[in-house]
C-alpha cells in the first residue's frame, strides 16, 4: 500500500506542476500588477476508497480528481479546478450560467449558498445528457482572495442520489491552508518537523542514495499514519512535497 | 457483448467529438472567459472526461490483462514443443 501510494505521489508529481506551470506563465503578467497574490493550499477529503485520477488532456485549471465506483458506466468523480479572478462573485456566477447555458443538453441551476471549512462558497447544479448516459453535477464555487476555487462532483443520474450526501461532505471539508502542516494536530506536526529538521542535517553533510531510499520509506510512514483523519487529497499533496524535498539536492527545505 | 462493442463505438465518437471541440474551448477560456468562469466550465467537462475515462480505465486493465496472457501461453507452448514454427 505504501508503494502504491508513493508511485501515486511519482505520477502527480509530474501530472499537477505541469498545469500549474501552464497557468502561472499565462497570468504570470496578470499576477505582477495585482497587490497581493494568495498562497493558500485547498484541500478537500474525498470518500477514502476513491482512487486518485486525471483525464488525459485535463484543462490547466484542474489541480486533482478522485473517482469512485458507480452503478453505471459514468463512475462518480470529483475534482478541484482553481482560476486567478479579478471579477466579483456575482459577477463570475454570471459568467458561470452563461458557459453551462452555452453547452448542449446541459441545465445549470444556482442552488445558493453552502458553507465549507473555508468558507461560504454557493453550490450549483449541472444536469447533462451524454451518449451513454445522464450526469449530474454538485459545483461548489468559493471566491478568496483573487482566486475561484472550483470543486466538482459528478455522478450518473442512477447513482446520484446515492452520491449526493457524499459529495455535501465533501464540499464540507473544503479547507484552505496556510501550510500542509497547519491542520495537524501539534503532536502529528512535531513529528514531521523533526523529519525535515533531521533530513536539513543529513543533506549538510553526505547525503547518499542509501540515506535518501531510507528517508522516503519513513516518510511515507509518518503520512501514512496521518492519512485516515486527513484524507487522500492531503496525503497526496503531502508525499508530493515530502519527496521533492527528500530528492533535493541542496541544504534549501521549506514546507509548503 | 456486441452491446459493448456498441458502447464502444458511441464512447469513441464522443471522445473524438469532444477533442475536435477542445480548441473553440481554449480559445473562449483564453479570451473572454478566463478568470471569469473557464474553471467552472472546464471542472464540468474534466468530471465527464473522468468518469468515462474510468470505464474506459476498467476496459484498458481488461485489454492489458489479455495482452499480459497471450505472450505468456505463446511461451508456454514453444517450450512444450506445440508451436508451429
Amino acid at each position: 500500500m505504501l508503494m502504491f501510494n508513493f508511485l501515486l505521489a511519482l505520477v502527480f508529481l509530474h501530472a499537477t506542476t505541469a498545469p500549474k506551470q501552464l497557468e502561472e506563465s499565462g497570468s504570470a503578467q496578470k499576477s505582477a500588477s495585482k497587490p497581493f497574490s494568495s498562497q493558500y493550499i485547498p484541500i478537500f477529503k474525498p470518500p477514502s476508497e476513491w482512487e486518485p485520477a486525471l483525464p488525459k488532456d485535463h484543462s490547466p485549471f484542474l489541480q486533482i480528481a478522485f473517482l469512485g465506483k458507480g452503478s453505471t458506466d459514468l463512475r462518480p468523480s470529483v475534482n478541484l479546478s482553481v482560476e486567478e479572478v479579478d471579477v466579483s462573485e456575482k459577477e463570475y456566477l454570471k459568467a458561470v450560467k452563461a458557459i453551462h447555458q452555452a453547452e448542449p443538453d446541459t441545465t445549470w441551476r444556482d442552488l445558493g449558498k453552502f458553507s465549507t471549512q473555508a468558507g461560504t462558497g454557493r453550490l450549483t447544479e449541472i444536469a447533462k445528457k451524454l451518449p451513454i448516459g445522464e450526469m449530474k453535477m454538485l459545483q461548489l464555487i468559493l471566491l478568496k482572495e483573487s482566486k475561484a476555487y472550483i470543486i466538482t462532483a459528478a455522478a450518473s443520474k442512477a447513482d446520484y442520489m446515492k452520491e449526493q450526501p457524499r459529495f455535501f461532505q465533501i464540499f464540507r471539508s473544503f479547507s484552505l491552508s496556510e501550510s500542509l502542516l497547519s491542520p495537524l494536530s501539534p503532536d502529528s506536526r512535531e513529528k514531521f518537523e523533526t523529519f525535515f529538521a533531521h533530513l536539513t542535517q543529513q543533506m549538510g553533510e553526505e547525503y547518499t542514495d542509501q540515506l535518501r531510499a531510507q528517508n522516503i520509506q519513513s516518510f511515507q510512514k509518518i503520512v501514512a499514519e496521518q492519512s485516515p483523519s486527513m484524507g487522500k487529497h492531503w496525503e497526496l499533496l503531502m508525499l508530493k512535497n515530502g519527496l521533492e524535498k527528500i530528492s533535493q539536492e541542496h541544504n534549501s527545505l521549506k514546507i509548503n | 457483448m456486441s452491446s459493448k462493442i456498441l458502447l464502444v463505438f458511441f464512447l469513441s465518437l464522443y471522445l473524438a467529438a469532444g477533442f475536435t471541440q477542445e480548441p473553440e474551448l481554449t480559445g473562449r477560456a483564453s479570451s473572454s472567459y478566463r478568470g471569469k468562469g473557464a474553471a467552472s466550465g472546464y471542472g464540468s467537462r474534466d468530471a465527464t472526461a473522468l468518469s468515462i475515462m474510468g470505464w474506459g480505465l476498467g476496459l484498458g486493465i481488461g485489454i492489458a490483462t489479455l495482452c499480459a496472457l497471450i505472450p505468456n501461453n505463446t511461451s508456454s507452448n514453444e517450450h512444450n514443443g506445440s508451436s508451429s514454427h
